[in-house]
């Protein structure tokens, strides 16, 4: 689950959270300009797939502030 | 002498001692005296009502013939006509709660007050809660004797046409019905009585019962991402511009799902956000704020995934209760998994 709500994510349960901006654009920021909301939104998606490929025990919050960034390529 | 209050009992095959899980098919029948548990009713009822009748009904034949087993409850109870019908205790049989639910429901349609009883778990109280009056009771017919008592007084009251107090001073679970009242002191000075209470260790009733969220196990880890089919889910009430399936803005009843398969991402003009719960102009300008399809294309083409799912899923998902959103959500998990999608991004505004 991708959310900016995070929180209450995690305490309703939700295995796998991915930090989403804001409610309104939960996936980008508008105010980075389109550049650096690209970039974010990309990174927001690539933190959750890494979630996908994460063992967890339980509720897990992932931050996408935790991913690098890179161009997209097949690895 | 007052009319005697006359009683009809709907049980299944089992608890009317018909039969266990063989007789599950046995079609409605009505017999003119209390079988199986319907003794014990009457013992619960003691001089102040007659158990006029026994309903039998089959788990199996009451979901399979679900036309047939209606109308030929319906017709009992017009020819009937109790002052009041009692269903169950199903406990956690859950065949068997759906039917008690109904069953109060077709009594209720026929002007015939009904009471039914079953485990809070059962999902008959999960599709009848709001409509019904359940008794709780245990989980195992172990539980019988405890739950006629409640059931059998509720019973009384509803045939006499006495007012109902709350659920918790009448002993059925909440419907989740409003009922303004005073209480004798305001509501910061029980607050706070309840906040010292808890504090010192002393008990405390909640006014407003907490219901812990249930823990779902982990899925297991996606080995390989470059042959994973992804879907794309969201509750933030995306849909085409012009909302051509009539989605609701909040309260979701169903999920839709669209093709994107031709789609590169989502453009604003093709799709709009129609959900109450949150300022939707951003999503409208960009719908890939709440499905992600642009990005998730890029990492397609670039090999990092497999492929994404042809349809994206989506509902809006304010002011959905736990127990509604359960049910979306095992719709469209059932139809992920018979296209064989691996896993799912699920956007929540």
């Amino acid at each position: 689950m991708i959310s900016a709500i995070y929180d209450l994510a995690l305490t309703t349960g939700a295995n796998r959270v991915v930090r989403g901006c804001r409610i309104e654009h939960v996936c980008g920021n508008p105010d980075l300009g389109p550049d650096k909301d690209h970039e974010y939104g990309l990174r927001i998606i690539r933190t959750a797939l890494r979630a996908l490929g994460t063992k967890v025990s339980g509720p897990t919050l992932f931050d996408p502030s935790e991913e690098t960034v890179e161009a997209a390529h097949a690895s | 002498m007052p009319k005697p209050i006359r009683v009809v009992h709907y049980l299944n095959q089992f608890f009317a001692g018909i039969g266990g899980e063989a007789s599950a098919n046995a079609p409605v029948t009505v017999r003119h005296e209390a079988l199986g548990a319907a003794r014990a009713l009457q013992a619960a009822l003691r001089d102040d009502a007659t158990l006029a009748a026994t309903i039998v009904c089959g788990d199996n034949f009451f979901h399979d013939e679900h036309e047939r087993a209606r109308s030929e409850v319906r017709e009992a109870l017009r020819i009937l006509r109790p002052d009041v019908l009692v269903a169950g205790p199903a406990f956690e049989a859950g065949r068997y709660g759906i039917a008690c639910g109904e069953v109060c429901r077709l009594a209720a349609a026929e002007g015939v007050p009904a009471v039914a009883a079953m485990h809070p778990s059962n999902p008959g109280v999960l599709m009848h809660r709001r409509e019904v009056l359940i008794v709780p009771t245990a989980a195992s017919a172990a539980g019988m004797q405890e739950a006629l008592a409640p059931l059998a007084r509720l019973a009384l009251k509803l045939a006499r046409g006495e007012a109902l107090g709350s659920a918790e001073s009448e002993g059925y679970l909440p419907r989740g019905v409003r009922k303004v009242g005073f209480r004798a002191e305001p509501g910061y000075r029980r607050a706070i009585d309840m906040l010292l209470a808890k504090l010192g260790g002393r008990p405390y009733v909640s006014e407003i019962p907490y219901q812990a969220a249930e823990m779902v196990e982990p899925a297991s880890p996606i080995t390989d991402l470059r042959r994973l089919s992804l879907a794309l889910v969201t509750t933030g009430g995306l849909v085409p511009i012009g909302n051509p399936d009539g989605q609701t803005s909040g309260n979701a009843q169903k999920y839709f799902r669209y093709p994107i398969d031709q789609l590169q991402s989502l453009r604003p003009g093709e799709w709009e956000a129609y959900h109450v719960g949150y300022f939707t102009h951003l999503v409208n300008k960009n719908p890939n704020y709440v499905l992600p399809l642009g990005y998730m294309r890029e990492l397609e083409q670039a090999g990092v995934i497999g492929s994404v799912h042809p349809y994206a899923y989506t509902l809006p998902g304010v002011s959905t209760s736990v127990a509604q959103s359960e049910m979306l959500g095992r719709g469209i998990a059932a139809q992920l998994r018979e296209a064989k999608v691996g896993a799912c991004l699920l956007v929540s505004t």
